[in-house]
């Protein structure tokens, strides 16, 4: 082989010291930082060649001897039948001209004296010659085409190999397989474009080299989808944050959402409860909408998916009664390859109107060209069981605390005594024959309602491959999953399969279909609240029937096995997704790409109550006794239409321009209908509709929303050095009044990549270095659609229902300027890279000024109505992230990764301007939003002496005018008065902020250990200053006596038990004002930290399983939310209520201790390939 | 080449697909808002007009997502005395209680005071709609005035509900009436106040097209000429033309043909068991309520918003009037001794609000015929004790229940017939309280012998709440006596 030299002119001898000394440090050094730098023998230095000739290398020293003043002392022998060289007329670097030369072997150097240098052979000159082959895959175990294999006689120091040390190569084929000829003591390198390298030495005893690459983790050259477009991560300007699929497969979910739970900073996903299918609570930067679920759009491989979209006049969501299953159901996790997260402006605002709460990306599984059928099945099982219980007294305790309560319940009845039988049976009886009353049992009511262990499993079987033009990939899946209350059963069936396909050279088209179908079965059981049934009484009685007491309303209540297990739930989701595109290339550098997706979601829940359950027989009260048949269909299509122009070139070789400009139609259509049934001839069969004997509620809602928008996004790039983005997007929509129809979403980024200028010193430690800003402008668009217009209608809730026939009204005033709520935000980022890349880290903050925000707003009442929906408030929301990735340990058989990320967001609602919410907790001016409102409690009052001293002071003659103070009662802080200065008495003066649902900081730390074929992964999640109401505390103020009751009555006031946590039993301090304000010690501190998830795996040797025609073998156990650190009073820290209208985010304030409880899970997984 | 071929074939698809307005590239405007009638083009035919006129109705009944009814009948109520509210952390209801009612932030206030307007609201898009709607769309060409009728009828009782509530409706020279609307709101614009005259010329322009368009009779839940009437004959008798009112009462009492006559018996008009009840001949008019139309009346006397007074009870039970030594009691056993106020006249399951029934229009008459004459005639005494006999009082000439002498003095009959309406259609509508306002201004009559509380004459009316004043930019003026 020749190598050619070129331009060799002029030579300085004086370098020539230091040109070898790097040379020396350059073949020898080999840091676990991996230095590798191809320029640390730059030098000035340069020989003159003075025509184009072959010569040797003992020829080279002597040119390099006679230019300058160094000697070189080798065996003589050792260069011979090195390759030649060829240099060509001109001048080169001595550096290079005598690396050019030595490059095909390995040299010792060594300096003796002064410019003399020793060279000796460090690997026997005379090798053995090997044949070697093997087959390269990826680390499930699919054979990668197209890698590059080679054979190097230096031992690889780093991922950019040094060419000249290149022996041979080869490429895998089809299937990834290759042979090669080897020498002994030689290297064997394997690499290809997104993967990491591989090496090994080549031994005399091993011909086999199967190697399995792992795909470049945290690279730069990341490929990011961004919106109708993709970039890699280093031309990114904005905030982007991306989960992938093996990350997603640690949560154990039937959802993506909550697998993004602690991976990206900015983040905060909460879990929406432990029921199978349930929806969960993404929000990214913090919270600014009032109204609304403040939660992000999911765009689905380009289809547009609004978790709750807004119906009624206060923009909660859906106003019909009744559920829908979680629209997020129609994508399978499994069959996600990558989650891309838009956080702020520069990104986001290529989704214009829908944006401002940030944009989750789903990029579904493809198959991959130049790729042999690859087939892979997994099987998962998987235990589930509640994070914790709830702590009921057991029948004793229960009894004790009855016969303590009901006589106090009579004390301060209203009724008359002889009325005591009637309107306090369970009371009455307790005082007066207590024997007759308490039953032997003593039944843990939560072990009877909990169905321990519950199982899920889970398979999957899937094919994907490709030709060298065409690629495909077909799954199934098939999950079904006990929940962990009894009755519970979720079992879903997903389908999915696409194709991409090269027609002609500029022609690509592609096709995809996924389709769910889910049936959700449940009982009346939705959360331990349920077991509050008294544990004296067993679960038969001596006849065989289930106990029976009487409960509250004076109805006779049966114990929950008989009673809220007997109702059936059943919720049936059918999603189909489906798109196709067609991809031209127009010109060299320009493509067009036509997109049409269309997604199909359509749900039925039904709700069988039987006629003897509590629920039946207090809907008597309404009229609607008997059995009773809930029936809710919703409907939904959605089509996008999106036509796209890409221009990707580069100019002048510094100036990269890549430019998307788009239009895109998108229309919505979601049709809801709710019917309620009465009165079933039984409670077993005849409970179809035909068999009811009435209809007793019936509504319906519907909307069809279009929103047609232009956009665009110019990236510029230049030298690598300064990146601009520049981003607009024209959104018309129907929800937009007259006044306000288009909003235009502009924003701009730029970045510098500091680490590529001239002046940036290489080193050691300083890899990349990026400084990035972005501002732009997105919106929220999540209210009804033409709100703006006059319209006559058929009011809801039958206002409109007059003699007899149902009448048409026009309801409201329209509000014409009606549009998005805007969010103007600003990104600050410093990203860096240091080690070679194995520390990678940013900084970032950000500002979130969302204004138009739509509230409720008076108008003059001559107009009919007293307010209107408007655009008026402000909220900001302010914050750092920080996000550090560490490839700690880096070895050939042991890495340790670790990534750990924070995020401090400060939210605050700057201005209501007279706006306010139709249910109006939790917001108030100068407070974030979701804050609880109510009295710090100072203490509990011990002596009635301290309330008339207390009652003495205060102006008004009583301390808290509300309640009448006795012994037992909270004392709250008197915190203001009228003129700002503490009054001597509690009024609403004293409200005050006693914490809100933000946390103050959450994140996550993420840790992956591979040693050999054992792959660990640790992955934590932490929340700090988060605060709900959990309004068990509030109810010790009216416990029931005929219920059972949790032991937070053991930690209340008694003259006995003076230190006691809460206040005496049925004081009125425990929730004032009606409940509708809170005291301090019935809020709950939701921080906590988790081990959110850790699973191990191990890969079957491939020497073992390639025997039995495997690719790949995988087992791997895992846990979820195996361990919770926390001091909340409640079932679980992230509780939220089960009912929440349109998942309005103020409704999160409290907990009411109703939610499905949380899950901890073990699963046990295998992952075949062949 | 080939491209330019593909790039022309696509942009064919595309402006076809376009100009077809295929769904997928429909434009913004041609969306349509899905089960709803544009307002302005809605009443298109002799269907949509009636369903509309249902709309308007229904206005009367409580409204599911706002308050405002059924308070606006039991507010009155409350500042008569009849009503009380025994919840100290309700600083609403103890302004009216204490008749000072709070200026700002009030619920009920503004609750009624909206949905009056948004009765006239309706109205006022029907009246537009049938002005723009040929009366040939209908199959009997009268029935498009008859709905015009109806709907301005509806319109002048939601105007006088405003003006006798909120306006100085005692004063004809008051610049305090209200903001009489005429055309639909399409924006949050506020006009100012019109005068208590220019107020009571529209309600009875209104109320005059109604009496000689509407229907003769259809049920006792619709309009009617006999309405027109006698809502007339009452607006009259507030604004203080007795001869007028007290001929077009009589009118209504002996002309208004077999529909429309006193009940036989007291109990009867408040049989609430069936909706069978709801044609009764004692009605005028009346809004039904029943399962799934919910009017609220029933609930919100049941003691949580308000529930009848021992005051109250305790005055009629013991009330007598001394005639020339004959000490005739205000009532037999008309409250005391049914089932309890509330479960009588607001019982449940078909309550009804009684806007006007006959035993109020012969209490009109013989209050006007006797202020109109300056005496106690006999037609006017006669229609007083009509009332009473039906209540069961007797003609003894003794003490007790018995119907008033020809001897009683004319301040004695006035004050009697104020008596006798708190007795018989006592919280119904809130008149008594109205009574008392009245007699205060035209004849000097002390409220505060009925209500200590009732202090300051410019509270007899309620106050505009702040937030609809200050939304309005301040347009609208607050009533005297509440900034």
């Amino acid at each position: 082989m020749e190598i050619k030299l070129r331009n060799v002119l002029f030579f300085f001898r004086k370098k020539l010291l230091q040109i070898i000394m790097r040379t020396f440090i350059f073949l020898l050094c080999t840091t676990v930082f991996g230095l590798t730098s191809e320029n640390i023998l730059s030098q000035n230095a340069k020989i003159k060649i003075t025509e184009d000739k072959v010569i040797t290398v003992d020829e080279v020293f002597e040119i390099i001897k006679m230019q300058t003043d160094y000697r070189f002392i080798y065996k003589s022998d050792l260069f011979k039948d090195f390759p030649k060289v060829f240099v060509k007329r001109g001048t080169i670097k001595a550096n290079d001209l005598l690396r050019e030369s030595l490059s095909k072997g390995d040299f010792n150097f060594n300096f003796t004296t002064k410019n003399t240098i020793v060279i000796k052979a460090s690997v026997p000159v005379v090798l053995q010659e090997t044949n070697i082959s093997g087959q390269v895959v990826d680390e499930n175990g699919v054979p990668l085409p197209g890698m590059t294999v080679y054979v190097t006689n230096q031992k690889p120091s780093g991922e950019r190999i040094n060419q000249d040390f290149l022996v041979r190569g080869t490429a895998t084929d089809f299937d990834g397989k290759f042979t090669l000829l080897a020498e002994v003591g030689y290297y064997l390198v394997a690499s290809g474009l997104g993967y990491e390298f591989h090496t090994e030495q080549i031994t005399a005893d091993k011909t086999i080299y199967n190697v399995s690459l792992k795909e470049r983790a945290s690279a730069l050259d990341e490929v990011i989808v961004v919106g109708y477009g993709t970039t890699v991560k280093k031309d990114l300007t904005g905030s982007v944050g991306s989960v992938r699929s093996e990350d997603i497969q640690q949560i154990k979910s039937q959802t993506i959402d909550q697998a993004l739970v602690g991976r990206i900073s900015g983040v905060h996903v909460n879990s929406g409860g432990g029921a199978p299918g349930s929806g969960n609570i993404v929000h990214i930067r913090g919270l600014s909408q009032l109204t609304g679920d403040n939660q992000p759009l999911y765009v689905v491989d380009g289809i547009p998916i609004m978790l709750n979209p807004s119906f009624s006049e206060d923009g909660l969501g859906i106003s019909v009664f009744g559920d829908r299953e979680n629209p997020l159901l129609s994508i399978n996790p499994d069959d996600i390859e990558r989650v891309d997260v838009l956080k702020d402006a520069s990104s986001a605002a290529i989704y214009g109107s829908r944006a401002a709460n940030g944009v989750i990306l789903i990029t579904t599984k493809r198959g991959k060209r130049n790729q042999a059928p690859q087939f892979n099945f997994s099987y998962n099982t998987t235990i589930q069981n509640p994070t914790d219980k709830l702590n009921y007294l057991n029948a004793e305790q229960y009894r004790t605390f009855a016969e303590g309560w009901a006589p106090e319940v009579l004390a301060n009845s209203f009724f008359p005594e002889f009325l005591w039988p009637v309107f306090h049976p369970n009371e009455y009886q307790i005082v007066n024959d207590p024997d007759n009353y308490f039953g032997e049992a003593d039944t843990d009511w939560q072990s009877e309602i909990l169905n321990r262990n519950a199982i899920w499993n889970q398979y999957n079987f899937s094919v994907s491959g490709g030709s060298s033009s065409t690629n495909y990939l077909v799954s199934a899946t098939v999950n079904e999953q006990e929940g962990i209350l009894i009755g519970n059963k979720f079992t879903r069936y997903n389908f999915q399969t696409n194709l991409d396909s090269q027609l002609k050279d500029n022609l690509k088209v592609g096709a995809s279909v996924n389709y769910n179908y889910s049936v959700n079965k449940q009982s009346g059981i939705g959360s331990l609240a349920d077991a509050n049934y008294r544990p004296d009484l067993g679960i038969f009685d001596e006849n065989g029937n289930y106990t029976e007491s009487i409960g509250a309303f004076e109805l006779n209540r049966i114990n929950p096995l008989g009673n809220e297990a007997k109702i059936k739930n059943k919720a049936l989701a059918q999603n189909l997704f489906g798109s196709v595109y067609g991809e031209l290339k127009l010109l060299k550098d320009l493509k067009f790409r036509s997109q049409l997706n269309i997604g199909v979601s359509n749900d039925k829940s039904t709700v069988f109550v039987p006629s003897f359950t509590s629920r039946a027989l207090f809907n008597e009260f309404f009229g609607q006794g008997g059995a009773s048949l809930q029936v809710q269909t919703t409907e939904s299509i959605t089509t996008s239409f999106n036509n796209t122009l890409n221009y990707n070139a580069t100019i002048f070789e510094n100036h990269k321009i890549d430019a998307v400009g788009g239009i895109s139609w998108d229309r919505n259509f979601i049709n809801l209908e709710g019917q309620t049934y009465n009165g079933f001839p039984d409670d077993e069969i005849l409970t179809n509709i035909q068999s009811a004997n009435r209809v007793s509620e019936f509504s319906s809602d519907a909307t069809e929303f279009g929103l047609n928008s232009l956009f665009g996004r110019i990236n510029y790039n230049f030298k690598d050095r300064y990146l601009f983005t520049f981003t607009g997007r024209v959104d018309a929509s129907v929800k937009f009044g007259p006044e306000n129809r288009r909003g235009f979403f502009p924003s701009a980024g730029f970045a510098w990549n500091v680490h590529n200028e001239g002046f940036f010193k290489e080193n050691n430690i300083v890899s990349n270095l990026k400084l990035r800003a972005s501002l732009g402008r997105t919106g929220v668009d999540n209210l009804p659609a033409f709100s703006f217009e006059p319209k006559y209608i058929s009011l809801g809730n039958g206002d409109s229902f007059y003699n007899g026939v149902n009448g048409i009204a026009v309801p409201d005033v329209p509000n014409q300027g009606i549009k998005w709520e805007s969010t103007d935000q600003l990104d600050l980022g410093l990203e860096f890279g240091l080690f070679n890349g194995r520390l990678n880290g940013e900084l970032v903050y950000f500002e979130k000024n969302t204004s138009g925000l739509i509230l409720l707003v008076p108008i003059p009442a001559e107009t009919g109505d007293s307010e209107w929906s408007a655009n008026i408030a402000d909220v900001s929301n302010k914050g750092w992230e920080i996000a550090l990735n560490a490839d700690i340990i880096r070895s050939e058989d042991f890495s340790w990764n670790s990534a750990f990320n924070i995020s401090f967001i400060k939210n605050n609602v700057d201005a209501l301007n007279g706006g306010s919410l139709l249910r109006s907790f939790g917001i108030a001016e100068g407070e974030p939003i979701g804050y609880i409102r109510g009295y710090e409690v100072d203490r509990i009052a011990q002596t009635q002496q301290e309330i008339d001293d207390l009652n003495a002071n205060a102006p008004s003659g009583m301390y808290f005018s509300e309640v009448a103070l006795q012994p037992g009662d909270y004392i709250f802080k008197d915190i203001s008065g009228p003129g700002g200065v503490p009054d001597g008495e509690i009024t609403s003066d004293d409200l005050t902020n006693l914490g809100d649902i933000s946390p103050d900081f959450y994140g996550g730390w993420n840790n992956t250990l591979t040693y050999k074929n054992f792959s660990l992964g640790l992955n934590f999640q932490f929340v700090e200053g988060s605060e709900k109401q959990f309004s068990p505390i509030a109810r010790l103020g009216f416990p029931r006596a005929y219920e059972n009751q949790l032991d937070l009555i053991l930690e209340t006031w008694t003259p006995e038990n003076p230190d006691a946590t809460y206040a005496r039993l049925g004081s009125g301090t425990h929730s004032p004002d009606f409940g509708r304000v809170a005291t301090s010690k019935s809020v709950g501190d939701g921080s906590y930290i988790r081990l959110r998830s850790a699973s191990l795996g191990y890969n079957l040797p491939n020497d073992l399983i390639s025997k039995i025609g495997l690719n790949r073998a995988r087992i791997s156990i895992s846990g979820n939310n195996l361990f919770t650190i926390t001091n909340y009073p409640g079932q679980d820290p992230e509780n939220v209520p089960a009912i929440n209208p349109g998942g309005g985010t103020t409704g999160l304030v409290s907990d009411s201790g109703l939610s499905y409880p949380q899950i901890r899970t073990f699963t046990f997984g295998v992952d075949l390939s062949f | 080449m080939k491209n330019i071929k593909f790039i022309y074939k696509y942009l064919i698809f595309l402006m076809v697909a376009s100009f077809t307005s295929c769904q997928l590239t429909k434009d913004i405007d041609d969306y349509e808002n899905l089960y709803t009638l544009n307002a302005f083009d809605a009443i298109s035919d002799a269907n949509s007009a009636e369903l509309a006129l249902v709309g308007v109705y229904s206005g009367f009944k409580q409204r599911s997502t706002a308050s405002g009814l059924p308070e606006l009948f039991i507010l009155p109520s409350i500042l008569s005395g009849v009503g009380t509210n025994n919840n100290p952390n309700d600083v609403e209801l103890q302004g009216y209680v204490t008749n000072n009612p709070i200026p700002q932030g009030s619920r009920s206030n503004l609750g009624a005071y909206t949905r009056m307007y948004d009765l006239v609201n309706r109205c006022n898009w029907l009246i537009q709609g049938m002005n723009d709607l040929d009366s040939s769309e209908f199959s009997d060409p009268d029935r498009h005035a008859e709905i015009l009728a109806e709907t301005k009828a509806m319109r002048a009782t939601a105007n006088f509900y405003l003006l006798r509530l909120w306006g100085q409706f005692y004063d004809s020279n008051s610049m305090y009436g209200i903001d009489v609307r005429t055309t639909p709101a399409l924006s949050n614009e506020a006009f100012p106040r019109n005068s208590v005259t220019e107020t009571y010329d529209i309600i009875l322009e209104d109320l005059d097209e109604a009496i000689t368009n509407a229907p003769d009779f259809i049920s006792k839940l619709d309009m009617s000429k006999v309405y027109a009437k006698a809502l007339k004959a009452k607006v009259l008798l507030y604004k203080g033309d007795y001869t007028q009112a007290a001929t077009l009462a009589k009118d209504v009492i002996d002309n208004s043909g077999s529909n429309f006559a006193l009940a036989p018996t007291y109990a009867e008009i408040f049989d609430n068991t069936t909706d069978a009840t709801f044609n009764s001949t004692e009605y005028v008019f009346i809004t039904g309520g029943g399962p799934g139309v919910f009017i609220g009346i029933e609930n919100f006397w049941g003691g949580f918003f308000a529930a009848p007074s021992p005051t109250f009870t305790g005055l009629i039970a013991s009330g007598v009037t001394d005639v020339n030594g004959q000490l005739i009691s205000y009532d037999g056993d008309r409250v005391s001794s049914m089932f309890g106020f509330t479960n009588f006249k607001f019982g449940r399951p078909y309550p009804r609000i009684y806007h006007l029934r006959m035993a109020e229009i012969y209490l009109i008459f013989a209050e006007a015929n006797a202020r109109a004459n300056n005496s106690v005639t006999s037609d006017a005494l006669g229609a007083l004790n009509m009332v009473r006999l039906r209540a069961g009082a007797t003609t003894t000439g003794g003490d007790g229940f018995e119907t008033y002498p020809a001897t009683i003095s004319l301040a004695q009959f006035l004050d009697a017939v104020r008596i006798e309406k708190m007795v018989e259609i006592s919280g119904e509508s809130g008149e008594e309280w109205f009574d008392l306002v009245r007699y205060h201004f035209v004849d000097g009559f002390d409220v505060t012998t009925i209500k200590e509380s009732a202090t300051n004459p410019d509270k007899y009316i309620l106050p505009i709440d702040l937030q609809t004043i200050e939304a309005g930019g301040n347009v609208i003026e607050q009533n005297p006596g509440y900034n």
